[in-house]
């Protein structure tokens, strides 16, 4: 996982429950990494669970929570790094629609050792889509988490409901009003 | 949280980020070192490649030299070119573009400036000079996706040029290097050829449309054209050009025969150098015949020589079949005229024959060329000339038809009369004329002619037979008067008792006689038709009591039962006539007594049904007498028959009676049957139908003991010529305490009743001087109220005319057959006395109709017409008018004949009109009609002619008007 998502973690934990707590969560979780993390750096995504398993230990709020707290706030970040990727005026459907096509492309382009899940589009209309999500790292919350921060940065009236299946997949519902 | 923790916790942090400063150094590092080596290689291949170009633009430099005078040539040669010319490289730059191009799309700068330009937003400029400015831009795009050659594209621009445009794309080695545009202008060729197709299509349309089979030849006889009427099938009409008929003929299967002879006629307009017209017959597969009219005009060039040939057919099978039909009709029309038994001729407005048909020929005994061309009139006689005009010509002309009958002559002077009715008929295009049919009734009417004199004949013996009745009737009525009342008279007086047994066989024969004389009379009215019967509202079981009665004297001197049984239980009066129910009564109780020497004579009625206003009474008479022989019960109802010739010895009578009755009872609605075996007795029976009187009927018994003198003094006028009559009458009367004046004739009565009061007049009818119904007549119009009224009793002997009607008509009050007895002469005279009153005024007002009546009398009867036409009432008309037509010509030559004292020509003309008077029932002047024709043949009596001819024309001219008036001619 690039360090840029560590950074962003420990960003929103500083900024929500102080650094004592973003501190506390790295000493206690013990990490290979030490917690020493550079933007462009990757580090072992099971370092994110830890963190984050720490943190609901601190703070009473479940992981999955933390995780779609995390989402929405990591969105805006992630729109001013990918300048260039997409604009406010593709609207919410059409960023959705390139994320896979054209946008995670693009960053393997930039960090070809990124390790990027897949949103399959399963439904495309004015009212609604429906992606499917597939990541043997299980980070649907963040996922979720991410799209709620979609819908705020594109300012659309919208929704989004998540369904995880059996095979652990994750169906997110995106719809208009 | 202490201040220790939270230092701890900085360290800690700052420690990280400096650890991560570090581990981003060294990344940066690693990154420049991968940059700087990246660079190195880039600066060699520059190198490398500056090195090439070089090399190749040293090479393209010579080559180039002479590249550019070939592109300087071909420059020139675009520039010069008839089509616009654009020329693209791979990126759209124009390489190329001439002067065409510039003037085509209308760019106002010079073409070699235009050159580098880029073309990427040409098209987009361009195209509002396209017709269809998005159909152009997508095709553009298109075609520089694709890049293949697309040629001779037809664009249309909206200033109405039309242009051709190829789009070539440019490939070297495998390589794409551009594209060349090349637009043709080719408006005006296409204005040129669209007209030339217009044009075309203009003659084709009107060849293709011309309902005529048209084909144009070549001199050697080969299609160059046909038109769809003549070919359908469009390959097959184009598979002709160039092609004979004998080629088509083969490939189609045809007989070649057609081929040769259109080949002759074809021959022949190239020889004459004139066009031929001929038929053609054809025959289709399926058998059907097609006529054509064919022509052949021969198109000739400048020298005069066959250059083309026109051949031209149109389709006639329709106007021969129509002319084969005209064909056949108008010889079915020819054979109907030619063999028609009818007489058919058809002559012009003035009545000139324009032709007959040899039914008239042979009837006229004209030859058809003797008649035609004649006027009708030479063949009608002379005398009948003047009526063709007027009578048929002017009404055939006026009301396009005329019916009636022509006398005409036939060749050997024979009279013939033609029965006809003619048409005038009015075709266009051609004079109106007329055709007639008529009918040769000549013999008709001879036979109408003989009938009439037959007729004349039979109705002249029936009436000398009836007048024979009348007058014997009358002749033997009045001595009987005599005798039955003399010998009445005689009962009165005192006699013994021999004389009394005379007396009674002097009353016996005479009576005898009488019913001797009434059944003859009876019967001779039955078979005239001229019995009526009664309505009368009578008591049935009384009236047959009352017969029954009168016969008991007779059964007990043969000392036999007579026996009345009446089963109609049910109270009712019956409408019938009583007289004959009694005659019929009378006669079958009377046999029945006459054939019976021991036993019974048993009467009965039974009433077989009731209905609400009808019933059906049984009338049976039954003896014990001889019986009547099977063989002979069918034959005794024929008149003149007996059941066996010793009946009439051994009981006398006519055979007439058992007729009469069977008649009567005809009349009355029933049947006359008879069961009979011999020895036994016989049953006669019948049910005869009554409608039920709804009045009680004033029953008029005559009482056995009258009280002669129970009337009183009175006054009563006789009026009888004979003078035994006029004794018995006087004593009868007299002997009842009356006073009688006696009056010989109806003059006498009339004076009498003048000077006289009286209470009754006894008036005989048949006298002299003025006779009772003349004499009647006279006393109602008397101004004398009262004298007016007097009761009036006809006391006649003419029972065969003898309806009461006629007497009641005449203002008599009632009337007593001849002979009389003295109990019915009471009845009669107590009757009247009493009721006569009340009985004139309504009698007074038939008088007043009747006299109104006989003032409008008809002057004709139509009764004979009317017979001869056996109800054909057309027949009676064309009669009437016919009579109306002819008389007054026949009036006119009479009265001239007279004026010029041609006495002979007048009777010949009275013998003329005479059967016309006769026929036409002329009555009043059948005697004078013939008194003229005597005294004209005979030239006697000159001075009574001109006053007969004048009465007799007046009377024919009221005859006329009356008949036009009736018949509304």
């Amino acid at each position: 996982m690039k360090g840029v998502v560590f950074t962003g973690l420990l960003e929103m934990v500083e900024k929500r429950f102080g650094y004592v707590v973003a501190n506390n969560i790295i000493i206690k979780s013990n990490l290979p990494s030490e917690g020493i993390y550079t933007s462009v750096g990757t580090y072992d995504y099971k370092e994110m669970q830890s963190l984050v398993k720490q943190l609901s230990d601190e703070t009473g709020i479940s992981g999955n929570d933390l995780l779609e707290a995390f989402g929405t706030y990591y969105f805006d970040t992630l729109a001013s790094k990918a300048v260039g990727f997409f604009s406010v005026s593709d609207g919410l459907f059409v960023f959705l629609s390139k994320v896979e096509s054209y946008i995670h492309p693009e960053v393997l382009k930039l960090y070809p050792d990124a390790q990027l899940p897949t949103f399959i589009i399963e439904e495309y209309s004015d009212k609604r889509v429906q992606l499917l999500y597939q990541s043997r790292r299980r980070m649907e919350y963040f996922a979720f988490g991410l799209i709620k921060g979609a819908i705020r940065y594109f300012g659309e009236a919208a929704e989004v409901r998540m369904q995880i299946k059996e095979s652990g997949d994750t169906l997110f519902i995106i719809s208009k009003q | 949280m202490d201040l220790k923790q939270q230092i701890q916790a900085l360290e800690q942090i700052l420690e990280r980020e400096r650890k991560a400063r570090l581990a981003s150094e060294q990344l940066i590092e690693e990154k420049a070192s991968e940059l700087y080596s990246i660079h190195k290689e880039v600066i060699q291949l520059n190198t490398k490649l500056e090195q090439l170009v070089a090399e190749r633009t040293e090479d393209l430099t010579i080559k180039n030299e002479g590249l550019q005078v070939a592109t300087n040539r071909l420059a020139l040669l675009i520039q010069n070119l008839q089509f616009a010319v654009l020329l693209e490289d791979e990126h759209r730059k124009i390489v190329m573009v001439n002067q065409r191009f510039c003037d085509l799309f209308m760019i106002p700068v010079e073409p070699e400036k235009l050159i580098g330009a880029d073309c990427a937003k040409a098209a987009e400029e361009t195209k509002e000079l396209f017709l269809d400015s998005d159909t152009f831009i997508d095709k553009v795009d298109r075609l520089l996706e694709d890049r293949q050659p697309f040629l001779n594209e037809e664009l249309k621009l909206k200033n109405g040029k039309v242009i051709l445009r190829d789009f070539i794309p440019i490939w070297s080695q495998g390589k794409y290097q551009g594209h060349l545009w090349i637009y043709n202008d080719v408006t005006e060729k296409r204005i040129a050829e669209l007209k030339l197709t217009e044009q075309r299509q203009f003659y084709e349309n009107i060849l293709n449309r011309i309902p005529a089979d048209i084909a144009v030849f070549s001199n050697q006889h080969r299609y160059l054209f046909v038109n769809p009427l003549g070919i359908k099938d469009d390959a097959l009409r184009e598979w002709i050009i160039g092609k004979t008929d004998e080629d088509y003929c083969r490939l189609r299967g045809r007989d070649l025969g057609l081929a040769k002879e259109r080949s002759l006629v074809f021959q022949e307009v190239m020889k004459e150098k004139k066009q031929l017209e001929w038929e053609e017959r054809i025959v289709s597969r399926d058998g059907e015949v097609g006529y054509y009219l064919r022509k052949f005009f021969p198109v000739l060039d400048a020298k005069g020589e066959v250059e083309l040939l026109i051949g031209y057919g149109i389709n006639i099978t329709e106007r021969k079949k129509w002319e084969q039909e005209v064909e056949r009709s108008e010889k079915r029309y020819r054979d109907l005229f030619d063999y028609s038994q009818a007489l058919i001729c058809t002559h012009d407005l003035d009545g000139v024959f324009i032709n007959v048909n040899p039914a008239i020929s042979e009837v006229m005994g004209y030859a058809p060329n003797e008649m035609i061309g004649r006027k009708i009139d030479e063949f009608i006689p002379y005398d009948e000339k003047g009526l063709f005009k007027t009578q048929y010509l002017d009404v055939i002309n006026e009301k396009g038809k005329a019916e009636g009958v022509f006398r005409v002559l036939s060749k050997e002077g024979k009279k013939l009369y033609l029965l006809f009715k003619n048409y005038k008929m009015e075709e266009y295009g051609s004079d109106p004329y007329i055709i007639g049919f008529s009918q040769d009734i000549s013999e008709m009417i001879a036979a109408e002619k003989e009938l009439r004199i037959a007729k004349k004949i039979t109705e002249e013996s029936a009436k000398a037979k009836e007048v024979f009745l009348a007058n014997m009737s009358h002749e033997i009525r009045t001595p009987m008067n005599g005798v039955m009342g003399i010998a009445g008279l005689l009962g009165k007086t005192s006699l013994d008792e021999e004389q009394r047994n005379y007396l009674r066989l002097i009353q016996e024969s005479a009576n005898n006689l009488l019913v001797i004389i009434n059944d003859v009379l009876d019967l001779e009215k039955i078979i005239m038709g001229k019995l009526q019967l009664e309505n009368l509202a009578f008591s049935l079981p009384e009236r047959i009591e009352m017969c029954v009665q009168s016969f008991t004297y007779k059964a007990e001197e043969k000392g036999l039962t007579l026996l009345y049984k009446n089963f109609c239980k049910d109270e009712f009066a019956v409408i019938g006539d009583p007289y004959r129910i009694n005659q019929v009564m009378n006669n079958l109780i009377n046999n029945a007594i006459k054939f019976t020497d021991k036993g019974s004579v048993l009467i009965e009625t039974r009433l077989k049904e009731r209905h609400e206003s009808k019933v059906f009474i049984e009338f049976i008479v039954n003896d014990t007498g001889v019986g009547i022989p099977e063989n002979k019960q069918k034959e005794i109802f024929e008149p003149f028959v007996q059941a066996s010739s010793s009946v009439s010895r051994l009981h006398g009578g006519t055979g007439l009676g058992l007729s009469i009755c069977k008649d009567l009872i005809h009349m009355m609605g029933g049947e006359l049957l008879v069961d009979s075996l011999e020895g036994k007795g016989s049953t006669f029976h019948f049910v005869l139908p009554f409608e039920i009187s709804s009045m009680i009927p004033n029953t008029q018994k005559i009482p056995d003991h009258m009280d002669y003198t129970s009337l009183g003094h009175r006054k009563i006028l006789v009026a009888e010529d004979v003078e035994l009559n006029q004794f018995l009458a006087k004593h009868i009367l007299e002997s009842w305490g009356f006073e009688v004046v006696l009056a010989n004739n109806g003059l006498e009565a009339l004076e009498k009743v003048k000077a006289e009061d009286f209470d009754l007049i006894l008036m005989d009818i048949q006298m002299p001087e003025m006779d009772g119904i003349a004499a009647t007549e006279a006393i109602r119009k008397l101004e004398d109220v009262k004298k007016a009224s007097l009761p009036i009793v006809a006391l006649t002997a003419n029972v065969l005319k003898g309806d009461s009607d006629k007497y009641l008509r005449a203002g008599m009050n009632d009337y007593l057959a001849k002979p009389f007895d003295e109990s019915k002469l009471f009845v009669v005279i107590s009757k009247n006395l009493q009721g006569a009153g009340s009985d004139i005024h309504s009698a007074n007002q038939t008088t007043q109709k009747i006299s109104n009546m006989e003032t409008i009398q008809k002057l004709y009867d139509l009764a004979m017409v009317e017979t001869i036409s056996g109800g054909d009432q057309a027949f009676v008309k064309k009669m009437v008018q016919l009579f109306i037509d002819t008389i007054p010509q026949t009036m006119r030559d009479m009265e001239k004949a007279a004026a010029d004292q041609q006495w002979e020509a007048t009777g010949k003309l009275a013998h003329k009109m005479k059967s016309t008077i006769d026929s036409m029932g002329i009555v009043s002047l059948k005697a004078e009609i013939r008194a003229l024709e005597a005294n004209g043949k005979a030239s006697e009596s000159i001075d009574q002619i001109p006053v007969q001819v004048q009465h007799i024309n007046e009377v024919l001219a009221k005859c006329i008007e009356q008949i036009k008036k009736d018949f509304g001619l």
